[in-house]
């Protein structure tokens, strides 16, 4: 396969080249056709391991976050659709599209409380109270997977993590980084106030009543002016401070 | 007869036509929704979808006046009840405008949108054929339909004249599991037809043949209600008894000629408190018709020939008998006195009448001859149901043991009338034991054959006991171990152990599982890159006909495949996957209509997910599904519906009517002041003018009403999200009906008082 000189090199790279392009397509035929067959074979596999453990998917909150992870490695969205073949096989897409919905149902009956911010604890809490005992066990897990296909459809499903905890977000709008930090100093007790603010964030005296107001602005923060020493609190009862046992029993 | 030529079924004289006509069946229409959905009954629902197929008529067919050889390029809607072809032509109408319902067109050709439905209590069998051509191959799934004089199609328990064939090209993706589901909605619908028409069964008669015209009832008058009706069991015990007089009836309407062939085993298995009747009736049904019988010798086929046609046609009638041994004369056996044990049933027709109703016809030896239907409408009261088995089962008992086994096994309904003891369980005995102890491999023990016979005799489900008593003898060395505390110790220790294993092998087949899907994954990725270069390079990728010989473009049936798998690009789904989308979103625009005008056309998509996955109950629509719906609103023909992000980054699902009018109203109505009672009450906090007019009004000035949040509106509009409801009160600010008062409370909208209130500059500045 030598380069050689003149019309004949030419000529000799042209064939060459065709061959190439011919033995490339042979090739991706072939490859084709095996995933076909490993198509095929995949299915059948599935409806194999359906059969057998279709249960056991639906029973074991474990089992199930393993499956997920798995085909997380492999690429692989088994919730995608409802008529994918994972779903209609092993059957659990019905388990979390409802799971879904009585997510968002939970966050709405909430937002006036906590402002559209909900630590995934009690949403977890909420979620198993609506259920009752009739369904199968909600694991956290689940409830993740069930946020993280609900952001799909906009309207600022998320979850966030402040200062080490994951909260779900409901409501559209960025909690900029003045804020996350409130959240963060409010964390220990559950409440903060401007000089805490400033003391634990270093804040100037303006700034930290700029956060909490707006935050209050937002729903998320509760004024308390009835502190003994007069001092105006900021409750957040989305961090699960305490508020959150007052509307469960709403 | 499917030959093409005319049927040969009409009467001699007197039909009421007139004359002969050479059209194939006429089917009725379907009503569709504006946005192109099929109207669905109450009580029924949608099963199965199946995209690209046509519908093909043996001669011509179809709707009436709208009749053609086939109807092409639609899609096949399985519901519970029936089954309904839809043209999926209209959906490329660009203008958007509300396509036509499914009122046929005089015009003709492809004019409007057609749809047509199908009964399935009409339908007798159903079988998968493909055609081999040298273009590819040809799938169709060919359909038995009982049809009437006037070729429509009526359900088994009605009055039939003919069997039409009606055939569904499929020209998309593979039909089975369509089919199975198929069968099974048909197996339901047919019980549940002649559930319904046993319970009525003489006011039937009238109406089953009422589309026949009168004609035919007259034909049948002596007995009428004998003739038109289902066949059940109740009514075969009589006819037993009455013997004689029913045979001249069958014989007296046989010469006549027509086809007046009961629609029978169609509804035969359904009576179960008949069941008994239906035991004792089918013992004495194996038995051919002696005055049959003669006839038919009389015409000159052999006796005993003649007796097992008559008795494979459960004695019908004479034309019925002969069909069938036109179609079977040739087979084995035929010949073969027939002898009164059931162990020596002829072999023709009784695998048939074992065999589940789908698979029958393939086990037929006569494929394509029209008696096929005979055998095949045998086993149609299906295996699974309780008590229907009971006839054929029976029949078929003596075939193989495994008749016997699966019977039993079969039909918990049917397991309270077995102790009864009636005479048909006894010969079943013998041969489930003999064939349970040819499972066995070591000889009686304990929990042996004495347990067997009574654990048989005591419960219906002689397979469970089987696998009871051999479980038991696997465990056991002795009985001892089995009965008493150590017993049950035992089958504790078992059952963890069990389901330790249970737990690892489960792991275990995940690993593999995943493993396999791994590299199935990888290869399918290799190909994503050449789709997408594909796509973009214009080439028509997705709409590649799937036929297609280039092996560069995966093929459409690949590619969903691949979308089924969760492992596709946005493109690829936006091409492939777009019947299931564009069927959703036209549900979900019927869907929406209500729920938007109540809130003022405008909602979020996580509300519109609640509201439509709460409505539908099972077989949710996954978020993802919802989204490539709802943008899909434009290219399936759904008029006024159109996803909308808004600023805020939310997506919303605008109305035709984004009623703005109707939101500013509510809002009006939420901010005006409740009316005072007496000028010194002033509601806390209401009164923003507090100071004494300056300009000596008498009264004081107008109460200002409550403050309105986005979380108040939410509320009250009912059913919307708080984002949605800021964007209400941002545009009923907009609009001048009320003005916002930003604080460090919060933001709120109160009614409009410098308009209302006629404030001008002057007033305000007089503060």
């Amino acid at each position: 396969m030598r380069r050689g000189p003149g019309i004949a090199g030419l000529q000799h790279a042209a064939r060459t080249k065709e061959q190439f392009k011919l033995t490339g397509e042979e090739v991706k035929k072939n490859t084709l056709q095996a995933m076909h067959e490993q198509l095929a074979a995949f299915r059948a596999n599935l409806e194999e391991f359906a059969r057998k453990h279709r249960m056991d998917i639906r029973r074991d909150p474990v089992f199930r976050a393993q499956f997920h992870t798995m085909c997380a490695n492999i690429g692989v969205d088994p919730l995608a659709s409802n008529k994918s073949l994972w779903a209609s096989t092993l059957g659990f897409g019905d388990y979390y599209y409802e799971l879904g919905v009585q997510v968002v149902e939970a966050c709405l009956a909430t937002r006036a409380v906590n402002g559209g911010i909900m630590d995934t604890a009690s949403l977890l809490k909420y979620v198993n109270k609506r259920r009752g005992s009739l369904g199968e066990p909600v694991s956290e897990d689940d409830v993740v997977r069930a946020i993280r296909k609900l952001k799909v459809l906009g309207g600022g499903f998320d979850l966030v993590t402040i200062g080490g905890h994951q909260y779900v977000r409901s409501v559209p709008g960025e909690l900029n980084l003045d804020q996350n930090r409130a959240l963060e100093v409010a964390q220990g007790r559950g409440y903060t106030s401007v000089a805490e603010m400033c003391t634990a964030a270093g804040w100037p005296v303006s700034r930290a009543e700029d956060v909490l107001q707006a935050l209050t602005r937002e729903g998320m923060a509760w004024v308390d002016d009835g502190a003994p020493d007069g001092v105006r609190l900021y409750w957040f009862p989305c961090l699960g401070g305490g508020l959150d046992q007052a509307t469960l029993q709403n | 007869y499917f030959d093409g030529l005319p049927r040969l079924v009409e009467h001699g004289s007197g039909s009421a036509l007139g004359k002969r006509t050479l059209l194939d069946m006429i089917l009725p229409a379907a009503q569709l929704t504006p946005s192109g959905r099929p109207v669905l009954q109450q009580g029924e629902v949608e099963v199965s979808l199946l995209d690209k197929v046509d519908l093909e008529f043996q001669l011509v067919g179809g709707l009436a006046g709208q009749l053609a050889e086939s109807y092409k390029n639609g899609y096949a809607i399985l519901t519970n009840r029936r089954l309904i072809w839809v043209d999926a032509e209209p959906v490329s109408r660009g203008d958007g405008m509300p396509v036509a319902t499914a009122v046929p067109i005089a015009a003709g050709g492809s004019s409007g949108v057609r749809a047509t439905s199908l009964q399935l209590a009409a339908v007798i069998a159903c079988y998968k054929k493909v055609q081999y051509t040298l273009k590819g191959s040809k799938v169709r799934l060919m359909l038995e339909v009982y049809t009437d004089r006037q070729r429509q199609p009526v359900p088994a328990s009605g009055f039939h004249t003919n069997i039409d064939l009606l055939g569904i090209r499929c020209r998309g993706p593979a039909p089975d599991a369509f089919k199975t589901q198929l069968e099974e909605q048909v197996r339901q619908a047919v019980a549940a037809d002649t559930t319904s028409s046993s319970a009525t069964q003489i006011p039937r008669a009238p109406d089953a043949s009422g589309a026949s015209g009168s004609s035919d009832v007259s034909s049948a008058a002596a007995g009428g209600s004998q003739l038109s009706a289902h066949w059940s069991p109740l009514r075969a015990g009589l006819r037993r008894s009455s013997q004689l007089s029913e045979a001249s009836l069958t014989i007296g309407v046989g010469a006549g000629g027509s086809q007046t062939a009961g629609p029978l085993p169609a509804g035969f298995g359904v009576a179960d408190a008949a069941a008994t009747e239906a035991q004792s009736s089918v013992v004495a049904e194996v038995r051919p018709d002696p005055v049959l019988l003669q006839q038919m010798v009389e015409m000159g086929f052999a006796r005993n020939r003649a007796a097992r046609s008559l008795v494979a046609t459960k004695n019908q009638g004479a034309q019925e008998a002969v069909d069938y041994l036109l179609a079977f004369g040739d087979q084995p056996g035929m010949d073969d006195p027939l002898d009164q044990a059931p162990a020596t049933r002829p072999t023709g027709p009784s695998p048939a009448a074992a065999a589940s109703w789908g698979t029958a016809p393939t086990q037929l030896p006569a494929f394509d001859t029209p008696s096929r239907f005979y055998p095949a409408i045998l086993p149609s009261a299906g295996p699974s149901t309780a008590g229907n088995n009971i006839p054929y089962a029976f029949s078929s008992s003596s075939q193989s043991p495994y008749g016997a086994v699966s019977y039993s096994g079969g039909d918990p309904g049917a397991g309270a009338m077995e102790p009864a003891g009636f005479g048909a369980p006894q010969p079943q005995l013998p041969i489930s034991a003999k064939h349970l102890s040819a499972l066995r491999p070591f000889p009686h023990q304990y929990g042996s054959a004495p347990e067997l016979v009574r654990s048989a005799a005591a419960s219906p489900s002689v397979p469970g006991s089987a696998a009871g008593s051999s479980g038991s003898l696997d465990l056991v060395v002795g009985p001892s171990r089995t009965i008493g505390v150590a017993g049950i110790v035992k089958r504790e220790q078992q059952k963890t152990a069990e389901s330790g294993r249970a737990v690892e092998q489960a792991f275990r087949d995940l690993s593999a599982l995943m493993s396999s899907a791994a590299s199935m994954v990888a290869l399918a990725e290799k190909f994503r890159g050449v789709l997408g270069a594909d796509v973009g390079a214009g080439a028509a990728g997705g709409s590649a006909s799937p036929g297609s010989e280039d092996p560069l473009l995966i093929d459409l049936e690949t590619q969903q495949q691949l979308i089924a798998l969760g492992i596709s690009s946005p493109v690829t789904r936006e091409t492939a996957g777009a019947r299931y989308h564009i069927e959703l979103s036209r549900q979900l625009a019927d869907f929406l209509a209500t729920p938007l005008q109540r809130v003022g056309g405008l909602m979020s998509l996580p509300d519109v997910y609640c509201l439509f996955n709460r409505a539908r109950g099972t077989e949710l629509v996954s978020p993802d599904d919802l989204l490539q719906a709802a943008k899909l609103f434009t290219r399936a023909g759904v008029q006024g519906l159109r996803l909308h992000p808004l600023s805020s980054g939310v997506l919303v699902i605008q109305g035709p009517q984004h009623s703005e009018e109707q939101v500013c109203t509510k809002i009006a109505q939420l901010t005006t002041p409740p009316p005072s009672p007496t000028v010194d009450a002033s509601p806390v906090g209401a009164n923003v003018l507090g100071e004494p007019p300056a300009h000596g009004r008498r009264h004081l000035p107008p109460l200002l009403g409550p403050g309105l949040s986005a979380s108040d509106v939410a509320l009250a509009l009912g059913g919307i999200s708080v984002a949605i409801a800021a964007e209400h009160l941002l545009m009923a600010e907009a609009r001048g009906i009320v003005c916002r008062d930003d604080g460090p409370e919060g933001l709120r909208f109160y009614r409009n008082f410098f308009l209302q209130d006629r404030l001008g500059t002057t007033a305000v500045m007089g503060f």
